[in-house]
């Protein structure tokens, strides 16, 4: 029995959270509603919470959610209590009252319809909308349909962009528009979707004139002319509807276009109508007024409709008048078109030029002229001729000798087509190929999109045919080493990229190593060194290796080449050009990273594109050496996407794995934790962790000098830290993937996490952490529980507990299980503390 | 800032406590150095018998606690208004008693007229004056809710009526050691040991909540009550 002096002694519990939570979510029965209300509760729902950055909170309210349980057990009650609520913009709150109406008898619950009303204006984003449908169907079901139609109304409203108000008559014709409505387009046409088949059903009338309203006003504020300045005589005005929706049949989706949905919630609406019992002349007077409605789409919309009416007298001549105004468009195939987009129109087809014979064809292409001749089309052409040529490649390529005098989009037709078919090609075929590019360079450079489209793609043919098949043959001949050398050279002195177009697409917008790919002379270079990789392979003579030595000296010299993207390609070869000639990278390593920008530049594309090549270590340690100094301070310039400075740190762990460097004193790996920022020394002893879990779980062996050796570096850091906290604790963090990996015995994992959390209160990555933890926790419970409490502490984020819930269960569990009356007492503190925090679970722990 | 500076030299001398005051000095400790600083002043304090006014400054700790708890604890800045609240309220009282004169109003309420200039100047006072002092008059217990909300781990989900039982009970214990403190009352050192026991379990409560065993308790009393 409920007493003052039972809800006396449960507010006594009540003020932490937990307990609260656990009372309303316990009640089972409505027998406390008078009596909780009598002590103050169901009277104030917690105001949403804004936050700094814009977000906002909206607090459950255990409260509502009882009252939802039970509410259609005391409905008078409830109504009682919903009637002198105040006004609340908490969405989870108003969730929980619109779905409590839906519970009530509709005739008690239509006496709210304002306040759900304002519960509509709620302005972030909720579940509200779909609940408020549910309740405005379910008024209308029960023949409520007038305050149905109010909420309906509310939430397709559809008001002016705020835009308009400011903005003067020659601003808004260069600004995009846009009407407002109150949710967002999928949202705002699943509410016209859920709602129109009831209500046509019950108010056909009503919901043509609910749709034809909304939609005038959703064109209204989508054009810049005032409705205002319509006239009569004018007849309606042309929306260019035909564009936007072309078939009035089928629904569009576009975002925020209220117009659509609307369009599409008055065609079924009007369809609706017609299947009603009202009286033709009726049905026509409603017709009537929807096309008197200012716009063509009306009139589409009303003749699409009567297409199934126009034999019918009544509606036969209002059907003709408009079949005469809108003229519809009632061809399939045009429909389908899109006419929002402009379609080329080339006269030749793909069949019509394969059928063509050689000659016809070559005399095709100097001849054709597509009929409207803007960039456009000519890509088209292009296109469609570089189709033509790839179904036969072979075919086409044995008349490329006529392709030099063509028009130059067809030579890089051409060369494309041969590049990605390559691999179909003969030995006599490429030569082809590289004579017709040797014809196209010695053309005048006219500076046109195709002049450099056809080099990029010679440049790219090059650098292909210098590499071997996939069956170690080659695709070039000794005897082309001239003829390729010689286009390398015309085509490694390009203009592309001019300093403008670095600036431009480099920067923060590329990295230099990516744009090296997508220029003509950077592409070049890469072929360059690759070129040289195919003269050794194939041991042509020293005078064509020397000639390519020659031309990267020539781009080393920032005199001569100041480009990032070139220096970069330095960097992104080094290994091959090491492989090449030893004693050239020798004298120039150097060179290559100088410290400025260009160095930067090929150091970035050298750390973050090749693996750590412990041959090419004993040429580069000076540069190391160099570049720790850039590890000094971070930076996040976004300036590389596959984040050179954390691949430069791999290199260097990697080196230590393997025994090429050492801890020795002012030691690189030294030099670099004694130097460099905490968060490259967190990511260095991260990728051990991540590289030791790795092959853990992949089963592989680790030599025991490594798990030595990687065991020393810890050790190293674990002291260092402990000694001198100022360094700060974000490195011992991690040591969270070393201990998950498994690859320490137990003891030692759990002592030094144990360790690491008393510092930290962090291990990274958590869940792996408490996975590997609730797996010893039988065999080590009081340390376990006591690295759970300090993760506990430690956990940044709420979600993060969530993401261990059953393994911190297991350690408390292990812990109140093991007959240690220390980890006992610590485990039940935690789960108290758990449940505490809104794990209510955790009181199973205990049980 | 003062304050802090002498706090931080304060030793924490922690012989002595029992293991509930223990308990209490570590909770606040994590939260607030000036909080356990006090409360370690006043455990020594309730213990220096040979101070014939060891009770009032006890007492005084305590209340100080208490007071500086919300903004310690909840970081949560009340701003009192300092200066005189009746100088304040003079500021609109007398013009709005000789604005009464001239008007209808007094005679013939409800008053229907428009608001002229006069009556806008009064009540942009009071808004004035209600805006200024809203959050010094605003009960204690207003900032102790907000406190035990901020210290819960979703902000705003505990409504005041599930709390204010639990500031009541807070505001209570600081208006009796400020009675104390200021010696307007008499009390004997087992009143005092009672209330500073209790201001303790409001802390544990509040800092480290045992929800587990209330959940137990709470459900035998849901229990009792869907009992017929």
């Amino acid at each position: 029995m409920i007493t003052d002096k039972l809800i006396s002694q449960i507010k006594d519990k009540l003020a932490v959270e937990a307990n609260y939570i656990f009372f309303f979510e316990h009640l089972t029965k409505s027998d406390w509603v008078g009596p909780l209300l009598k002590a103050g509760f169901f009277k104030n729902p917690p105001d949403p919470i804004f936050l700094d950055d814009g977000g906002v909170i909206s607090p459950i309210w255990y409260e509502s959610r009882y009252l939802l349980r039970v509410a259609d057990q005391v409905p008078n009650e409830i109504m009682n209590i919903f009637a002198q609520l105040p006004d609340t913009k908490n969405r989870n709150v108003i969730e929980d009252l619109i779905q409590i109406l839906l519970k009530l008898d509709t005739k008690k619950g239509v006496r709210f319809t304002n306040k759900v009303i304002k519960f509509l204006d709620v302005p972030y984003e909720s579940r509200i909308e779909r609940f408020a449908t549910d309740l405005a169907v379910k008024f209308m079901k029960d023949g409520h349909i007038s305050p149905a139609l109010l909420i309906v109304e509310s939430m397709l409203e559809v008001k002016p962009d705020p835009k308009v108000s400011s903005m003067s008559d020659e601003e808004l014709r260069r600004t995009f528009i846009q009407p407002r409505i109150k949710y967002r387009p999928y949202e705002y046409e699943k509410i016209i979707e859920t709602i129109t088949p009831v209500l046509t059903s019950l108010a056909s009338d009503r919901a043509v004139i609910l749709y034809s309203d909304l939609l005038e006003k959703a064109i209204d504020y989508k054009v810049i002319k005032s409705a205002n300045d319509w006239d009569d005589d004018e007849g309606p005005w042309e929306d260019y509807s035909s564009i936007w929706r072309p078939d009035i049949s089928i629904d569009r989706h576009i975002q925020d276009q209220p117009r659509q949905g609307l369009i599409s919630g008055l065609r079924d609406s009007l369809i609706g109508l017609m299947q009603s019992d009202l009286a033709d002349d009726q049905k026509l007077v409603h017709l009537g007024t929807v096309v008197g409605k200012p716009y063509k789409v009306f009139g589409r919309t009303v003749e699409y409709v009567l297409r199934e009416y126009k034999e019918n007298e009544t509606f036969k001549p209002l059907y003709e008048r408009l079949y005469q105004d809108v003229k519809p468009i009632t061809d399939v195939t045009t429909l389908e078109k899109d006419p929002s987009f402009f379609v080329s129109e080339i006269d030749i087809t793909h069949e019509d030029l394969v059928s063509l014979s050689n000659e016809q064809f070559i005399e095709k292409l100097k001849t054709y002229e597509p009929s409207i001749n803007t960039p456009f089309f000519r890509d088209d052409v292009a296109d469609l001729v570089g189709g033509v040529i790839k179904s036969d490649i072979r075919r086409y390529i044995k008349l490329s000798d006529q392709f030099s005098g063509l028009k130059k989009q067809y030579i890089h037709s051409l060369i494309s087509a041969a590049d990605e078919k390559l691999d179909e090609l003969d030995v006599s075929d490429i030569s082809q190929v590289l004579d017709l590019g040797a014809a196209f360079l010695k053309l005048q450079n006219q500076g046109d999109q195709y002049d450099g489209w056809s080099r990029m793609a010679l440049a790219r043919f090059i650098y292909k045919v210098t590499h071997q098949k996939n069956d170690k043959s080659e695709y070039l001949f000794p005897d082309h080493s001239e003829t390729v050398l010689k286009l390398i050279l015309q085509l490694t002195r390009d203009a592309d990229p001019t300093p403008e177009h670095e600036e431009q697409y480099g920067g923060k917008n590329m990295d230099p190593a990516t744009l090296s790919l997508n220029t003509i002379r950077g592409e070049a270079m890469h072929a360059l060194v690759h070129f040289g990789m195919w003269a050794r392979r194939n041991k042509i003579k020293e005078e064509i290796i020397t000639e390519i030595y020659k031309e990267l000296d020539w781009h080393l010299d920032s005199e001569n080449d100041p480009s990032l993207t070139i220096r970069s390609v330095y960097g992104y070869e080094l290994p091959w050009i090491w492989v090449i000639n030893k004693k050239w990278l020798e004298g120039h390593v150097l060179q290559i990273f100088t410290s400025d920008e260009q160095g930067d530049s090929a150091w970035d594309a050298y750390v973050g594109l090749n693996q750590a090549y412990t041959d090419l270590l004993p040429v580069i340690k000076p540069v190391i050496e160099e570049r720790l100094k850039g590890l000094v301070h971070y930076e996040d310039d976004n300036k590389d996407i596959r984040d050179a400075r954390s691949q430069f740190v791999h290199h260097l762990m990697i080196y230590y794995w393997s025994g090429h460097l050492d801890l020795a004193e002012n030691g690189l790996v030294q030099t670099f934790f004694e130097t460099a920022d905490i968060r490259y020394r967190a990511e260095a002893l991260h990728f051990v962790g991540f590289e030791l879990r790795k092959l853990c779980e992949e089963g592989k062996q680790i030599e025991n000098t490594v798990l030595e050796r990687l065991r020393s570096l810890w050790n190293y850091r674990l002291e260092k830290v402990q000694s001198s906290p100022a360094l700060g604790t974000k490195e011992l963090e991690e040591f969270g993937s070393w201990f998950a990996s498994g690859a320490y015995d137990n003891h030692w994992s759990i002592e030094n996490l144990s360790r690491v959390l008393l510092i930290t209160h962090v291990a990274e990555p958590d869940f792996m952490v408490l996975e590997r933890l609730s797996e010893i926790a039988g065999e080590f419970p009081s340390e376990s529980i006591k690295c759970l409490r300090e993760l506990i502490i430690g956990a940044r984020e709420r979600w993060s507990i969530d993401s261990w819930r059953e393994e911190a269960m297991i350690i408390i569990k292990s812990a109140l299980h093991s007959g240690n009356e220390e980890a006992k007492r610590i485990g039940e503190e935690q789960a108290n503390k758990l449940v505490s925090m809104g794990y209510l679970s955790f009181r199973d722990s205990i049980k | 800032m003062k304050m802090d500076k002498e706090v931080s030299t304060i030793p924490s001398d922690t012989s002595g406590l029992e293991d509930k005051q223990l308990k209490v000095y570590r909770l606040l400790a994590e939260k607030s150095e000036l909080l356990a600083g006090i409360y370690l002043g006043m455990a020594h304090a309730s213990l220096s018998k040979n101070n014939p006014d060891y009770l009032s400054q006890a007492a005084h700790s305590a209340r100080e606690l208490i007071e500086k708890a919300p903004k310690e604890l909840a970081n949560l800045a009340i701003n009192f208004k300092s200066g005189d609240i009746k100088e304040d309220a003079r500021k609109w009282i007398l013009p709005w008693n000789e604005l009464k004169q001239k008007t209808q109003w007094s005679s013939s309420p409800p008053w229907q007229g428009e608001i002229d200039a006069n009556l806008a100047s009064i009540l942009t006072l009071i808004d004035d004056f209600s805006v200024t002092w809203k959050v010094s008059i605003a009960p204690p217990k207003d900032h102790y809710n907000k406190m035990i909300n901020h210290l819960s781990p979703h902000i705003g989900a505990l409504p005041s009526v599930a709390t204010d039982k639990f500031s009541q009970e807070f505001s209570n214990l600081k208006g009796y050691f400020n009675a104390v403190c200021h010696h307007d009352v008499a009390t004997t050192e087992t009143m005092l040991l009672q209330r500073i026991g209790k201001l303790e379990d409001l802390l544990i409560t509040l800092l480290n909540p045992e929800p587990i065993p209330d959940m137990d308790e709470l459900e035998l009393l849901i229990v009792e009550g869907e009992t017929a």
